[in-house]
């Protein structure tokens, strides 16, 4: 459900302009992540978005489709990864002794099977952000993003550390419940445990 | 960014020269122009797409008397091309001297420079504008830092593409999950705004905290924002005077940090208490004092008036600040014509009995309460009164709370009564043609 965000790829087959804006602004950070540890100077990232873009969004149409590709993030990768040889193709790195071809290709899954994680991770907390009340994420912000203690949060929240308990085990059950079903839809991206 | 390859500037009216393109929008370029004066301007050039809703909500603004917290149009007509345009204020130049870029709050928040004392007056400033707006009917409908910008330094609201009499515009982020009104749609805008120039956060991470945390400044700011974006409609502000009388006191909070708040009191309380006791179990067990030489004695009473230290001159301009903004309030109950007071005086006076009477009573108890209010203005007003003997007025008579509990009836009345006695009292003066005729009687509602 979250993995490959069905009804965003729905949109986007439908040559829905918003779904093309939603899927820059969901993907967009993964693929400036992985080509930056693929090696790609930062100021050449926004060159790799634009020909992943174009690649996914050939003649304004989107490519995907289930039957044909097969799974979501694998299609992605390759676009991502055939993006990133094409840039060291035309430019190549000056100092260091290109890899062969296996390793990098075995490097590179590595690289973008954990920003993939790390990607859907935040839309699962973006989920849990609409999924629970201003006050509890919060709660969850403070507590799990920011380690400060329930004491410290109550009074940050002018609440009481026991409302400040039950919150965050109201956010992690959520967070749980949505992290079952990403596990569910890829049981091969290994997704942590809460 | 060099936007100047993108198109050829148009053809600009006798009187106006073209210096650069400063904006794409949606519904058209904005280009900064000179007029004959020497004095630059922005000068919106509309799509034919959006030509008439542009012409609509310019023709609607124009309309309202200017405020200071909303953007003025100088010029509009139509280009050589056919397209409408309209000149108005430009913004400062947040960029270099060779490259200019709007001063915006987007670009505020961007670069990090804003005091959260800052983010809060220019908040206020701008619900000012909005409360200009809703009082003539008219709503915003696309609040945002993006429409937010800076003309000599002065916080303004701009882009009134979306400006209308029934407020069905927005940008998401912006704009509730169940708008009641476009009056609850500009005070949510605006409570995002709040958010989004607090934390620095876009408004799709709301509510994740800024990055660091002052905790005094984050809980005063933290209320405003969580109960301007409440989920339910009726845990949000009911009116931008509602919102404007929080912001008040978010204002004062912060500049008067010293103010004990209520934990602390309820805390240190059973504190005093417990010594207060226990001095007098002291004094109890020792005995009475000395007499006291007369020296002693003198040095003990109260200091004259003269001797009391100085007034808070932080307080002072304060309280000016907000007593200058309550001048223009006339009693108005919004949406109704300036003269519906004489108009219900006159029925009231002549046929009382045709009147619902818990509608009377709360009308006269409003205009009754609005005549102390203007009495006790008027003194604070006056020439005479010294900075001290204002203070302690001021303070003494809850003067701001008067006046938010004046603004906040007003509203009510206006809500709670849905009209029909009011549309009554105005029937049975034109079909009675009472004493008291207002002057304009076409604008009767």
């Amino acid at each position: 459900m979250y993995t490959t965000r069905s009804t965003l790829l729905h949109k986007l087959q439908n040559n829905d302009s918003v779904g093309y804006q939603e899927f820059y602004t969901v993907y967009r950070n993964l693929i400036y992540s992985t080509a930056l540890k693929s090696g790609v100077p930062a100021a050449d990232t926004d060159d790799i978005i634009q020909a992943v873009m174009l690649g996914i969004f050939n003649n304004g149409s989107f490519l995907y489709s289930k039957t044909k590709h097969g799974l979501f993030r694998t299609y992605l990768g390759g676009v991502i990864h055939h993006k990133i040889c094409d840039y060291f193709r035309n430019c190549p790195p000056a100092t260091e002794k290109a890899a062969p071809e296996e390793k990098a290709r075995a490097d590179f899954e590595e690289i973008f099977n954990a920003e993939y994680r790390s990607n859907l991770l935040e839309l699962a907390i973006d989920e849990l952000r609409r999924k629970v009340q201003p006050e509890v994420f919060e709660t969850f912000e403070l507590c799990f993003r920011r380690n400060l203690s329930d004491k410290e949060v109550a009074m940050l929240l002018n609440a009481k550390p026991n409302t400040v308990t039950i919150r965050k085990k109201r956010c992690l059950e959520t967070l749980r419940t949505i992290i079952t079903q990403l596990k569910t839809a890829d049981p091969e991206l290994d997704l942590p445990i809460l | 960014m060099n936007i100047d390859h993108l198109a050829p500037p148009p053809e600009l009216p006798a009187g106006l020269s073209m210096i650069c393109r400063i904006g794409l929008g949606g519904a058209g370029d904005i280009f900064m122009v000179q007029d004959i004066t020497g004095k630059f301007l922005a000068l919106k050039s509309i799509n034919s797409r959006w030509q008439q809703k542009e012409f609509d909500a310019v023709s609607i603004l124009r309309d309202l008397p200017a405020h200071p917290a909303v953007t003025q149009i100088y010029q509009t007509g139509n280009l050589p091309d056919g397209n409408f345009f309209y000149t108005m204020e430009l913004a400062d130049n947040a960029g270099s001297e060779n490259s200019y870029r709007p001063d915006t709050l987007a670009y505020r928040i961007e670069s990090d420079r804003m005091t959260t004392g800052e983010i809060l007056s220019i908040m206020l400033n701008i619900a000012y504008g909005i409360r200009h707006l809703h009082d003539h009917n008219v709503f915003h409908g696309d609040i945002k830092p993006e429409n937010i910008i800076f003309i000599n330094g002065q916080a303004k609201l701009s882009d009134f593409g979306t400006l209308s009499a029934d407020g069905n515009s927005g940008t998401a982020g912006f704009i509730p999950a169940d708008p009641q009104s476009g009056y609850d749609r500009d005070c949510y805008a605006l409570a995002k705004t709040l958010y989004c120039a607090y934390s620095r956060n876009d408004a799709a991470k709301y509510p994740s905290p800024p990055e660091t945390i002052n905790p005094g400044e984050f809980k005063i700011i933290r209320k405003l924002y969580i109960t301007g974006c409440a989920d339910h409609p009726k845990k949000r502000f009911s009116s931008i005077t509602n919102l404007i009388n929080s912001l008040e006191l978010a204002t004062s909070r912060f500049e008067n940090p010293e103010k004990v708040p209520y934990r602390i009191w309820k805390i240190s309380i059973p504190a005093i208490i417990t010594l207060l006791i226990a001095g007098l179990t002291v004094f109890f067990f020792t005995g009475t004092p000395k007499k006291r030489t007369l020296s002693e004695k003198s040095l003990m009473t109260t200091p004259p008036d003269s001797a009391s230290p100085d007034i808070d001159q932080r307080e002072l301009n304060l309280a000016r600040t907000l007593f200058n903004n309550t001048l223009d309030y006339n009693g108005e109950i919004p949406g109704l014509h300036p003269r519906f007071r004489q108009i219900f005086e006159a029925v009231y006076q002549t046929m009382p009995e045709k009147l619902d009477n818990d509608f009377s009573r709360q009308f006269r108890s409003f205009y009754q309460d609005y005549e102390c209010f203007t009495q006790l203005r008027d003194r604070l007003n006056s020439p005479e009164i010294s900075d001290r003997e204002f203070l302690r007025l001021y303070n003494s008579s809850k003067y701001m709370e008067l006046y938010c509990n004046l603004r906040n009836r007003s509203f009510e009345i206006r809500t709670e009564q849905n009209n029909k006695p009011m549309n009554q009292i105005i029937r049975l003066y034109f079909a009675n043609r009472l004493n008291t005729p207002p002057q304009d009687e076409s604008h009767a509602e």
